[in-house]
């Protein structure tokens, strides 16, 4: 089992009155699993995604990540964590506008202390997997929005993760690109990484193996495909 | 991880390049300041390194009791103990005794000079490292060295040995010797070193226990250090025996110090003149600290403004795994990037500095340069940690989450009342030092242009020795000349004294005393008030007629102008002699102090400078070459004297280098305010930008979205004017009261500065109000 769930809940208070953007999440997520993550603006998919990713806290529940119980970790064990198991993927991409396409992909290995040399290996190899080595002294404003999510998830992967969390990663592309991240996902899912996506398109869900349907911060149910 | 820090600072920098250049050269005008007085510390610890035996050369020092027990710590000693010291030490190889004079000024006739005056004996120049480039050491009373600056001040090309120089107390002496140019850090600098004969023959003190001078003591090589120190014990409580004796209160301890490790003083000895305390380089490097500060606050600020744009790359840093330390780092290294840009900025300011603006009062090379540039860089690595921390430590605390979502305004630190005083504060500041540059560059214009208190247009000075009057006659045959007046030398430096009073009965008082002649009178345009002007003569006698100004009316109590002519007074105590006219009070010494009572008398055995008076402004160097064949026939070995008065007194009082560098200062502060502002300004329309977008597309025109940005600021302006305006008045007004004679705080100036710098600030905030009201408001709005 990769992470585990249960009883999850956060809230904003506003006005004195609590606002529950999760409320009572239990989930469970074995290795190798594809999971889309469904449901109407505001029903919490990103801050759930979020919070698994250990970007965001919660506020009751117990989180569980291969060995580790993430609600008793501080904030620096957490950030220890998630850069070794998890790799994101943003909806706008994220790229750092002032790094080259290879130094963007390379960014996450500076933080884990890789060696040059073989830094430069793990970033020529996913380069050339993604077809983007005549692209690597670009910047991102040089590229399309296709070719900026490419990078996007060549940088989710360079350091190898356990899981790809990915919020709307197809939200700014369009259809023909959409479908080249997507199969992108399932063949790296097959490669076994465990990917969590949050989307909008039925389409895009039916990639992964369930997906789970949110409302108001409430699992509404969880559909197997 | 270095590489990266260094690639996304420099492409950063280079993105943003208004930023960038705003703050570099925001610090690098800063930082020449800061650099100048860090090579101040630097030479204050490589003074006296140029002696021939560094390692034994000390000087003695005095621990004083007094009969109360108070100790006190002087870098002087007594006398006595030079003398103990010269005889009956075997190993001491040779001592010597300086005295350290002030207020001397020296006179070749024409120009008058305030110099820098020590009384050395012979055996001086064996001990230290001052050699000789011509002549030989003084040692006959009356007797004195010139440095080679001096020299040429005093005698241009001409050779100085054997020439004469005059002090208005001690008389004529003779130059025996011009010193090699020396370095400027030393203890014992000076422009003249005067034989110690002289200070015997003139000092009035007899008592041998007195703090007169400095000790110093040249020990025989391989003497160990502490035979000296029991020579000074022994020394001591002989002293301390003999003035037991005397009944005196005053106990004695000397100490030694190494001639190399007098400065800086670390122990704030008295009389410890020429060395800097520790206090006087605080104070020297606070100033360019406090400089420095106001513009790293603008760094914070200005990066706090931008930190909108930085905050996205802070989460994606963080997402991809940086902890929150490496991100701070990044953001430190990025301003000691800035800093050291700076530096590089700020040393060829400092270079350019020197070139134009040298001010004599600095140090501006250091002996070991390695050294100072190791400092420099250690100084910009610290400067750049400080500025770079404050905003460091704010955006490195963004979260991602909320980062990449979007929903974060630009951070800021501070409550708004501090960030809004601290521009008004820049403002006042900056102001009020501006207003009073422009007072000083005002009083020292009046000072050096000024012709109300005596005529010094279009007058010649020729100084002369023994008979004038073939030569006046001749000269005053030349078409240029009007009129040539005889003086004992010109007004606006210092003037023979004389004792004058009412009577035989009363006390003496003391009077500034020019001989002069009737034309000198109508030449320099003095105004006699009452009375007439002193009586045309060429007789060989002095006159028993005098003219005197209204301040010597009153300080003898001879009532009012009218009621004056005609008394008679005493003078030196030996001649009577009567007023004949009073002139107006003038200015006739420097301008800082009140006049003093002023006698003018017919004296042809004093008169030492001919006064020539042209009809109209002639060509100088035609003039002169006309002169000089005149004045060729009557002395053909004498090199012609010759000055243009106007240009003479211009240039005594026009400091203009130390303007040019004030004048720096002041562009220097004026311009961290405007970028302080530019910063403030950008933070709150960048915070605002939502709400420009959304008053846009209600309808809000341009022109009222300027007015509705610029509004505050306009506030905090007008307030720093209201603060600055009547406290700059002040601070000028004081300042010129130091002057007896001035010319006023112009008020019309201070405004004019004052608009002017406030038209700068209004054209920063409108410049950036107007960048945010022009932006595209679907622009804004989209990214929420």
């Amino acid at each position: 089992m990769l992470l585990n769930l249960k009883n999850i809940f956060k809230w904003v208070t506003v006005g004195g009155n609590r606002t529950f953007l999760l409320k009572d999440i239990n989930l469970e997520v074995k290795e190798g699993e594809f999971i889309s993550i469904m449901g109407p603006s505001g029903s919490g998919k990103s801050t759930l995604l979020n919070v698994i990713g250990m970007l965001d806290g919660f506020d009751e529940g117990e989180y569980h990540f291969l060995h580790e119980s993430v609600h008793k970790l501080k904030d620096k064990q957490k950030s220890q964590l998630y850069k070794q198991y998890i790799g994101f993927v943003f909806q706008q991409y994220h790229l750092i506008d002032e790094l080259t396409v290879y130094e963007n992909i390379e960014t996450p290995l500076l933080y884990q202390d890789v060696k040059a040399t073989e830094r430069k290996a793990l970033v020529a190899d996913m380069l050339d997997r993604f077809n983007i080595v005549g692209k690597k002294d670009l910047f991102p404003a040089q590229l399309s929005g296709g070719q900026q999510q490419l990078v996007g998830v060549a940088r989710a992967l360079i350091a190898k993760p356990k899981l790809l969390l990915a919020d709307e990663p197809t939200g700014n592309l369009n259809s023909k690109q959409g479908e080249e991240i997507m199969e992108l996902f399932k063949q790296l899912n097959k490669e076994g990484v465990t990917i969590i996506q949050v989307t909008h398109s039925e389409k895009n869900a039916a990639y992964a193996s369930r997906t789970i349907h949110l409302l108001d911060g409430r699992v509404e149910n969880i559909l197997a495909n | 991880m270095f590489s990266n820090f260094l690639k996304v600072a420099w492409r950063n920098l280079w993105k943003n390049k208004l930023f960038s250049f705003i703050n570099i050269v925001g610090l690098g005008l800063a930082i020449p300041f800061a650099l100048l007085s860090l090579m101040q510390v630097q030479s204050a610890y490589e003074f006296d390194n140029f002696h021939p035996y560094p390692e034994r050369t000390f000087r003695i020092i005095t621990d004083v009791t007094d009969n109360v027990g108070t100790k006190t710590r002087y870098a002087l000693s007594p006398v006595a103990a030079a003398d103990q010291l010269q005889q009956g030490y075997p190993y001491i190889e040779k001592s010597t005794f300086v005295v350290r004079d002030f207020g001397w000024q020296l006179n070749n006739r024409l120009k008058t000079i305030d110099v820098n005056s020590i009384y050395v004996e012979p055996a001086f120049f064996d001990i230290f490292g001052f050699q000789f480039e011509k002549g030989s050491r003084p040692v006959e009373p009356n007797t004195l060295a010139l440095t080679k600056e001096k020299a040429e001040v005093f005698f241009g090309t001409a050779d100085p040995v054997g020439m004469v120089l005059s002090h208005p107390d001690y008389g004529d002496f003779t130059v025996t010797g011009v010193l090699k140019p020396f370095k400027r850090n030393t203890h014992l600098r000076s422009d003249v070193m005067i034989s110690m004969a002289t200070y015997k023959k003139n000092s009035k003190d007899s008592l041998l226990s007195s703090l007169s001078g400095f000790t110093y003591v040249l020990l025989k090589p391989g003497v160990k250090e502490k035979n000296l120190d029991a020579a000074l014990m022994a020394v001591a409580s002989k002293l301390n025996k003999q003035a037991a004796t005397l009944s005196l209160k005053e106990r004695f301890l000397f100490h030694k110090q190494n001639i190399t490790k007098l400065a800086p003083d670390f122990e704030d000895l008295r009389g410890n003149s020429y060395i800097e305390s520790l206090s006087d380089l605080a104070v020297n490097f606070g100033f360019a600290l406090g400089l420095l500060l106001l513009a790293g606050f603008n760094y914070v600020n200005l990066t706090l403004a931008r930190s909108l744009s930085r905050s996205k790359e802070v989460g994606v840093r963080k997402v991809a795994g940086a902890l929150r330390y490496q991100v701070l780092w990044q953001f430190i290294f990025e301003a000691i990037l800035v800093a050291l840009l700076s530096l590089v900025l700020g040393f060829v300011i400092l270079k350019l500095m020197e070139q134009f603006s040298y001010v004599n009062w600095f140090t501006w090379e250091v002996d070991n340069k390695f050294v100072i540039w190791i400092i420099f860089i250690v100084f910009a690595v610290l400067i750049g940690m400080l500025a770079g921390f404050i905003p460091a430590r704010i955006l490195s605390r963004f979260q991602p989450v909320k980062v990449l979502k979007g929903t974060i305004s630009p951070s800021s630190f501070g409550k708004m009342g501090l960030r809004n005083s601290l521009v008004v504060i820049q403002f006042v500041a900056s102001s009020i030092f501006i207003f009073l540059t422009a007072t000083l560059y005002g009083q020292f214009t009046y000072m050096a242009t000024d012709n109300e208190n005596f005529n010094r247009e279009n007058i010649y000075n020729i100084s002369f020795n023994g008979d004038y009057r073939l030569l006046q006659n001749d000269l005053v045959k030349n078409k240029s000349v009007e009129r040539i007046g005889l003086v004992s030398t010109p007004f606006g430096g210092v003037s023979a004294q004389c004792a004058i009073k009412k009577d035989n009965r009363e006390q003496n008082a003391e009077a500034s005393y020019y001989a002069a002649n009737a034309d000198f009178v109508s030449n320099m345009k003095l105004q006699v008030i009452a009375g007439k002007n002193l009586s045309p003569s060429v007789s060989d006698s002095v006159s028993d007629f005098v003219l005197v100004n209204e301040q010597a009316l009153r300080t003898l109590g001879l009532g009012t102008a009218q009621e004056a002519v005609g008394k008679t007074i005493v003078l030196n105590n030996n001649r009577q002699v009567t007023i004949q006219g009073v002139i107006k009070d003038f200015c006739y010494y420097v301008y800082q102090f009140t006049t003093k009572p002023l006698v003018l008398q017919y004296n042809p055995a004093q008169f030492h400078v001919l006064s020539i008076k042209t009809k109209t402004a002639v060509e100088d160097g035609l003039f002169k070459s006309e002169i000089n064949n005149i004045w060729k026939n009557y002395h053909p070995h004498e090199e012609l004297a010759f000055s243009n008065y106007q240009k003479d007194l211009y240039d005594r009082y026009f400091p203009g280098r130390d303007m040019r560098f004030m004048g720096m200062f002041c562009v220097v502060v004026l311009v961290i305010a405007i970028m302080g502002l530019l910063g403030i300004v950008t933070y709150h329309t960048e915070k605002r930008v939502k709400e420009i977008g959304i008053r846009k597309v209600m309808g809000a025109s341009v022109p009222a979205i300027i007015k509705e940005l610029s509004k505050s600021f306009i506030k905090l302006i007008v307030i720093a004017a209201g603060i600055a305006l009547p406290l700059g008045y002040t601070a000028g007004y004081v300042f010129i009261s130091l002057f007896a004679y001035n010319n006023g705080v112009n008020m019309f100036v201070l405004c004019l500065l004052f608009c002017t710098i406030f038209a700068l600030a209004l054209v920063t905030i409108m410049y950036k109000s107007m960048q945010a009201a022009v932006a595209n408001p679907v622009e804004n709005l989209r990214s929420e």
